[in-house]
């Protein structure tokens, strides 16, 4: 997805389960539904909550209903938006709040089956009890699927992860886990950094 | 400063009764004339002895048809290359840009010579219906290219990630997601764009030859439209006609704008629901 954005540097190598992802060989759409995403604003298509959640089986040729019915409801529970939506799945999803958008985003990245979820500011367009449950969610998710999440919150990154790693003007200075960045960063910039004392 | 400005307001006001009036005028002279001649045999009657626009009807729906099957396809195409699949930037999209916007400029007649000079003349085709419609298809394309790009360019920049996001080709995204929410935008814009077929004269006057009391036989035939009518009626002595038929045509005009503002609404209903 980087190669959309403008301007964007890239150095080293990137590999996903052994895969360079930016080997010529690699077939993009097959990494990008192996990778899910979720972005900062939410960005639900303007269609009914079924077929937002559907888009993506029916990409990869899925067609029938029974199949597509099951995938709908086990995304949308996995999300935990199914009990909130469940019977409105005909209607708009630009109908719902922010937060619950988000969630139907979420829920349309599980329906196809990622190994790997991107997540860029999840919840910095949302409300605290909104972020609230989406927090609640990835601790969920992250049982079963590896979640890459950019936050710009350090509460948040100390309440839900369990790796940190510190990047500062595209150089990455320190990775390791939550606890360690957070208790005895062992760079400098990223003491400043955490205890507020940054630029 | 105050008293300035509710000056400014006074003065805007007095220029929005002369647009009115100056509006109501002309719908107003036109409906007085013209009412009263509005009959079944003007509308529907023998067109070979005395006046009727039934032929002007056929050959104006006639040159809808051809203009829009040829614009519509090449215009919606083209804008879809500039916006997905150039990013509508760079120096290409820039001279097509001013190359757009110069075309749509340029006044009817000279469109309308240039349909004479190239398929009346240099193809041989004569006056015919064909080189009408061809003709406001080539005029009406800047307009149909330059409004359905601005409607592709309106989608939301996050939809198209999010489709690439979930391994979606750039293809079921453009129909998938990006026409649909387009779609609004570009039918209003292809229904005004006919709006200006059918109203136009200039091009036909050079292309199609004004035949008034005959249906075209076959798309190579001559004819006429209902504007060119009114500009008939009115040179030869049939002023009250052609306000009738002015009547038929500011209907039909304005049917059609009311057409697309439905239409682009419907549609709008449909891709984002009742998010209000």
């Amino acid at each position: 997805m980087n190669d959309l954005v403008e301007g964007c540097r890239m150095e080293g190598e990137y590999r996903i389960g052994g895969v360079d992802i930016f080997d010529k060989e690699t077939d993009v759409n097959v990494l990008r539904k192996n990778v899910g995403m979720v972005f900062q604003k939410p960005n639900p298509f303007p269609m009914s909550i079924y077929d937002n959640i559907a888009f993506a089986p029916r990409t990869f040729g899925i067609t029938k209903k029974s199949v597509l019915d099951e995938i709908v409801e086990g995304s949308l529970r996995r999300a935990s938006i199914w009990d909130e939506v469940k019977d409105r799945l005909r209607k708009n999803a630009l109908g719902m709040s922010g937060g619950q958008q988000q969630r139907l985003c979420i829920a349309r990245s599980l329906a196809a089956s990622p190994k790997v979820l991107l997540m860029d500011e999840p919840t910095s367009a949302l409300d605290p009890i909104s972020t609230g449950k989406i927090e609640e969610l990835m601790e969920e998710l992250k049982k079963d699927l590896t979640i890459v999440i950019v936050t710009h919150n350090m509460q948040q990154a100390t309440r839900i992860a369990d790796k940190t790693a510190f990047f500062l003007l595209g150089e990455l200075v320190e990775y390791g886990n939550t606890d360690d960045i957070f208790i005895s960063p062992k760079d400098e910039r990223t003491e400043r950094y955490i205890t507020g004392r940054f630029g | 400063m105050r008293r300035l400005y509710s000056a400014l307001k006074y003065v805007c006001a007095v220029a929005l009764v002369i647009s009115l009036i100056a509006l109501v005028a002309v719908v107003a002279y036109v409906l007085i004339n013209g009412v009263d001649k509005l009959s079944a045999e003007l509308l529907f009657g023998d067109y070979k002895d005395t006046p009727s626009i039934l032929p002007a009807f056929i050959g104006t729906l006639q040159l809808v048809g051809i203009a829009a099957v040829i614009a519509v396809p090449i215009g919606v195409a083209s804008a879809i290359f500039l916006v997905e699949y150039t990013g509508n930037k760079g120096k290409f999209v820039k001279v097509v840009q001013v190359a757009t916007e110069t075309l749509a400029g340029i006044p009817s007649i000279v469109y309308g010579l240039f349909g004479y000079l190239i398929f009346v003349v240099a193809f041989g085709w004569g006056y015919s219906m064909l080189a009408g419609g061809i003709t406001l298809a080539i005029m009406i394309l800047p307009t149909i290219v330059r409004s359905t790009q601005e409607s592709l360019l309106s989608v939301q920049g996050g939809l198209r990630e999010g489709a690439y996001a979930l391994g979606t080709s750039k293809v079921r995204t453009i129909f998938k997601i990006v026409l649909p929410s387009a779609a609004g935008g570009i039918v209003t814009a292809i229904i005004l764009a006919i709006g200006r077929v059918v109203s136009e004269s200039a091009v036909l006057l050079l292309t199609i030859n004004m035949v008034v009391n005959k249906i075209p036989e076959s798309l190579l035939s001559p004819g006429t439209s209902l504007a060119l009518d009114i500009y008939y009626f009115a040179s030869h002595g049939y002023p009250d006609e052609a306000a009738a038929t002015a009547v038929v045509l500011l209907v039909f005009v304005m049917m059609l704008n009311l057409l697309a503002g439905f239409i682009g609404n419907l549609i709008r209903k449909n891709t984002y629901g009742d998010t209000k």
